[in-house]
């Protein structure tokens, strides 16, 4: 009788030690980046409609403004944000309704970082708030869920 | 002759080999368990200073050498596999425009997102932070050339 009491201690302390059963990583999504490389003009914007497809972290990133005619870089301070996208009844983009902007100079790692909800009808813009006396290549990069 | 009965002299009384035989099969299972229940209870403990991951991330180095011609660019890409810092360095040539960008998506070249007049020497001309992707290195004539000129950069990225 006491043996088997002895046993059932032992046999508890034994069975804490165990380790637990392991967890499954949690699914980390891999954001999709996409270019938007374009011309733009002194006091123009340009937008560029994206979609995220599940939580997680959307960055923008104004990489480059270049002259149309040279080598170089345009060290122009730009704006840029995101929005909603706006469509008419056809479900054509057709404007952008800005909801976070920065003004940045170019540089290679993003500048700009927020969480959206999943949704089809966002949009990444630019525009030359003064900066530009020249029209200029720009390519920025969009990476998201 | 030996004598068959032990005395306990502390307590004058006496003790039997049966008496004593009994006692200690009584206590020698109790002394192992508690041993054996420390041990245990031992190795349930987690170590108090955990260890630092390593850093896995690695840096590469590329060495480029080509030619740049009167007016021209040349351009070579590579590949940041995560977020870190780009170091280009031009080991020797003229001296001449040097730049970091993004691959056009069509018909070759680079959009550079930094530049820098660079004469060759030892020390970078070029170190800036950049998300992991596809990068391009640009070497122009700054308008100086009147031949064809060989140079060579180094170029070290995660």
């Amino acid at each position: 009788m006491r043996r088997a009491a002895l046993l059932a201690v032992v046999m508890s302390l034994c069975a804490g030690c165990g380790d637990d059963t392991p967890t499954s990583p949690s699914s980390r999504p891999v954001n999709a980046t996409e270019r938007f490389d374009n011309i733009i003009n002194v006091r123009e914007s340009k937008f560029f409609p994206f979609s995220v497809g599940s939580n997680g972290t959307t960055t923008i990133n104004l990489a480059s403004l270049s002259p149309i005619d040279r080598p170089g870089v345009v060290n122009a301070t730009m704006e840029i944000g995101w929005g909603k996208a706006i469509k008419d009844e056809n479900g054509t983009v057709v404007s952008c309704d800005l909801a976070k902007v920065i003004q940045t100079t170019p540089a290679l790692a993003s500048q700009l970082s927020d969480t959206l909800t999943p949704a089809s009808d966002y949009c990444a813009n630019i525009a030359d708030v003064g900066g530009l006396r020249e029209p200029v290549n720009f390519s920025m990069r969009i990476s998201h869920p | 002759m030996i004598a068959a009965t032990f005395t306990h002299t502390n307590h004058g009384d006496t003790e039997t080999p049966k008496v004593k035989n009994f006692r200690l099969r009584a206590f020698v299972p109790w002394f192992v368990i508690g041993i054996s229940a420390t041990m245990i209870v031992a190795g349930c403990g987690s170590d108090s200073t955990p260890t630092t991951p390593s850093n896995t991330s690695t840096t590469v180095t590329e060495n480029w050498s080509s030619v740049v011609a009167p007016g021209g660019a040349s351009t070579r890409s590579f590949t940041v596999t995560s977020a870190g810092t780009i170091v280009v360095t031009l080991t020797a040539g003229p001296t001449v425009g040097l730049g970091v960008g993004l691959p056009r998506t069509s018909g070759g070249g680079c959009r550079l997102g930094v530049s820098a007049n660079a004469s060759p020497g030892t020390a970078p001309q070029i170190s800036a932070q950049a998300d992991a992707g596809q990068y391009c290195v640009q070497v122009y004539d700054l308008g100086t050339l009147t031949d064809p000129v060989g140079f060579a950069l180094k170029i070290e990225h995660p």
